[in-house]
């Protein structure tokens, strides 16, 4: 069962639309992070995060920032990471699943694709 | 998806699209200005990014692609494989109107109303025209941190709330207010009974009192936005008139993160609108007509905001042709507005420029002169408590200035007793307040006058206009209240002093028929006093209905 998601997006509407699509995990907190910075303090406060989804084009700290840093603590580098692409970063995407994220969505994504995935790589 | 959450996605989408769309505007007039830069051009990766990322969740598929079009164009343009030349940037800004004018249609009828087809077949040709399929594979090294900056300072952890909520909460806190002021109340009584047990509970009031206060500020303060909101339309809205008349102008902006209340925000973009076309309009004169008068071909606007106390004061100055006193005091003459052998020094006669329907220009432009005057300018701005004032120097320019209260929920009054009522009145507007005889007031016109020093001013009795009995004090107070350079005294038996009080909405009902009511407020004791407007009071007499019905019903 999902208990914690890290949402990091740079955008308030995708964070809203996160709450909604996530709705059907009940007892799943929605975390969220306006850029990478932000999430590797949340990572840092908060335990028991099961599922990151991640955007690359962010400022302050962009999504392949994060992901890199992530991979490096052992304490995080299990934690399964979904990147959110959009149309034109293809190879963005790509650099992103070498370093290690399980798996992608491409915006504009309907909410049974992303619940789709998320069962595919957490089971829940 | 419901149709309740989406209008409430539409709303934030909407929100981050203008952001978005001001990056753009922003970036193409600096390209305009500075020429191609890749830098430029790079900033404005990141927000083009989001948008179109937001546009296609939303589904607003014309937009996205508009967007992803866009995109192209600056990612060749920062590669250096693309010149944004000043025709390619003109295009530009003209697709960034369209895209605009997209967006906003679509968010309000939440579907869209164009393909922007001819916009996307633009920026195809200026995609296809500036370098053949073959080369179109360029690698140019990608930087991970291009979105930085674009925004301004990076975006800290926000939420969105509704304004209505934090209307809502604010209200609330000026309830806990007055409900700490009648508890202070309560403990000085239980401490002439039970000294101890009122000491006690007058620290424990204290303590709450500054955290009631603490919390009024910090609502207070969430309400605030730097003015930006409202000046960032400008650049765009001076170079578009300039444009189209044929002009130079050049807009500084100052002060832009002056923090303002949201409620003037919102109300303050028409008047600086008006008052900016009109500067372009009939302020800054044609390059040739700047030459021929010593003036450099281009003409400088500039729009500054400051706070001085509890007001934001906005200025805008033009160094155009300035404001001609005589041609004004001659039409002034022709409309009746002036009488013949009247003396008004330049500055009183300039005023007349916010005269209702009143104009000097001689010829009608398609910008301003459209019956719409100047008038309006003071009607938005005394709605909002504030004043403004015009200066002109014959041939160096004109200044404006607005004068607004930091916010609409909160103002600073002085409280009056007349008849067996308390009012108040908004402290901005008064200029003094001093204690006449009786036998002092002079009969003009129909009316009580009172000399305060070389000036008559007619005076107002606040609990004859309330319906109430004639007062019949020997001695009273005369509120002396300032309009421009207008004056006018309210009676009042009494003065309680000066208070900063929380504005409480009134019912519908009462404050359509209450024109002289500017809104109201609880004290400690719970009785609710009126806040008297001061505009009206000058108007005269349009006060008298409201009052008399809240007379009746006391």
């Amino acid at each position: 069962m999902l208990r914690k998601i890290l949402a990091v997006d740079d955008s308030a509407l995708i964070h809203q639309m996160y709450k909604l699509f996530l709705s059907r995990y009940r007892n799943c907190k929605v975390l969220s992070a306006m850029n990478g910075l932000e999430a590797l303090d949340k990572l840092g406060q908060e335990e028991g995060i099961d599922l990151i989804l991640l955007d690359i084009n962010m400022p302050v700290m962009n999504g392949l920032e994060f992901l890199q840093r992530v991979q490096k603590e052992a304490a995080y580098k299990d934690i399964p990471v979904i990147i959110i692409s959009t149309e034109g970063k293809e190879e963005d995407t790509i650099r992103g699943l070498k370093m290690g994220a399980r798996g992608y969505v491409k915006k504009p994504f309907q909410a049974s694709e992303l619940h789709g995935l998320i069962e595919k790589i957490t089971g829940a | 998806m419901e149709s309740e959450a989406s209008a409430e996605l539409v709303v934030i989408y909407l929100e981050e699209s203008r952001e978005h769309l001001a990056a753009l505007d922003e970036a193409l007039l600096r390209l305009e200005r500075e020429g191609p830069s890749p830098e430029i051009a790079g900033s404005l990766m990141g927000p083009l990014h989001t948008l179109k990322g937001n546009s296609g969740m939303i589904g607003f598929v014309a937009v996205k692609d508009y967007v992803h079009r866009l995109e192209d164009v600056f990612a060749r343009a920062r590669e250096g494989v693309l010149a944004l030349d000043a025709i390619a940037v003109d295009r530009l800004l003209q697709g960034a109107a369209a895209l605009r004018v997209a967006v906003e249609a679509a968010c309000a009828s939440g579907s869209e109303r164009t393909d922007l087809g001819p916009e996307k077949a633009v920026l195809a040709d200026l995609l296809a025209g500036a370098f053949p399929a073959a080369s179109l594979a360029t690698d140019a090294p990608r930087s991970g941190r291009v979105g930085e900056g674009a925004l301004g300072s990076p975006r800290s952890a926000t939420v969105r709330v509704d304004f209505a909520r934090l209307d809502q909460l604010l209200n609330t806190v000026g309830e806990l207010v007055v409900h700490r002021t009648r508890l202070e109340e309560i403990a000085r009584n239980v401490q002439g009974v039970a000294p101890a047990a009122g000491r006690e509970l007058l620290e424990a009031v204290h303590a709450l009192a500054g955290v009631s206060a603490e919390l009024q500020a910090t609502v207070m303060d969430v309400r605030m936005l730097p003015i930006r909101h409202v000046f960032e339309r400008f650049p765009r809205l001076v170079r578009d008139l300039a444009r189209g008349q044929g002009k130079q102008v050049e807009l500084v902006l100052q002060g832009e993160a002056t923090r303002v209340d949201k409620a003037v925000i919102d109300e303050l973009g028409e008047p600086l609108v008006h008052l900016v076309r009109n500067a372009v309009d009939h302020g800054i004169e044609p390059p040739a007509v700047r030459s021929a008068r010593g003036k450099p071909a281009t003409g400088t606007l500039l729009l500054a905001a400051a706070q001085e106390s509890n007001q934001v004061v906005i200025t805008l100055l033009d160094d155009g042709g300035g404001i001609d006193a005589a041609e004004i005091r001659r039409r002034a003459l022709e409309r009746g507005l002036l009488k013949e052998g009247e003396v008004l020094s330049d500055r009183e006669a300039i005023q007349f420029v916010f005269t209702a329907g009143f104009s000097t220009a001689r010829t009608v432009t398609d910008v301003s002169g459209r019956g719409v005057g100047l008038d309006v300018v003071v009607r938005s701005v005394e709605r909002l408590g504030g004043l403004v004032e015009a200066e002109t120097i014959p041939g160096a320019g004109t200044k404006f200035t607005l004068q607004l209260p930091l916010t609409l929920a909160m103002i600073t009054v002085l409280m009056v007793e007349a008849g067996d009522s308390t009012y108040a009145l908004p402290f901005a507007s008064v200029v003094e307040s001093l204690r006449y005889r009786r036998t002092e007031l002079v009969r003009m016109n129909g009316r009580d006058t009172l000399r305060v020093r070389d000036r008559i001013v007619p005076l107002v009795h606040l609990s004859e206009l309330a319906g109430g009995a004639k007062q019949s004090a020997e001695d009273a107070y005369a509120i002396v209240l300032g309009r421009g350079d207008k004056r006018l005294g309210v009676t009042v038996d009494r003065l309680l002093g000066q208070q900063d009080v929380v504005i409480k909405a009134l019912d519908p009902l009462v404050s359509e028929a209450a024109v002289a009511i500017a809104g109201a407020t609880v004290l400690s004791d719970g009785r609710v006093v009126l806040i008297l407007d001061v505009a009206s009071l000058f108007e005269g007499g349009r006060a008298s209905a409201a009052l008399r019905a809240r007379a009746a019903e006391a």
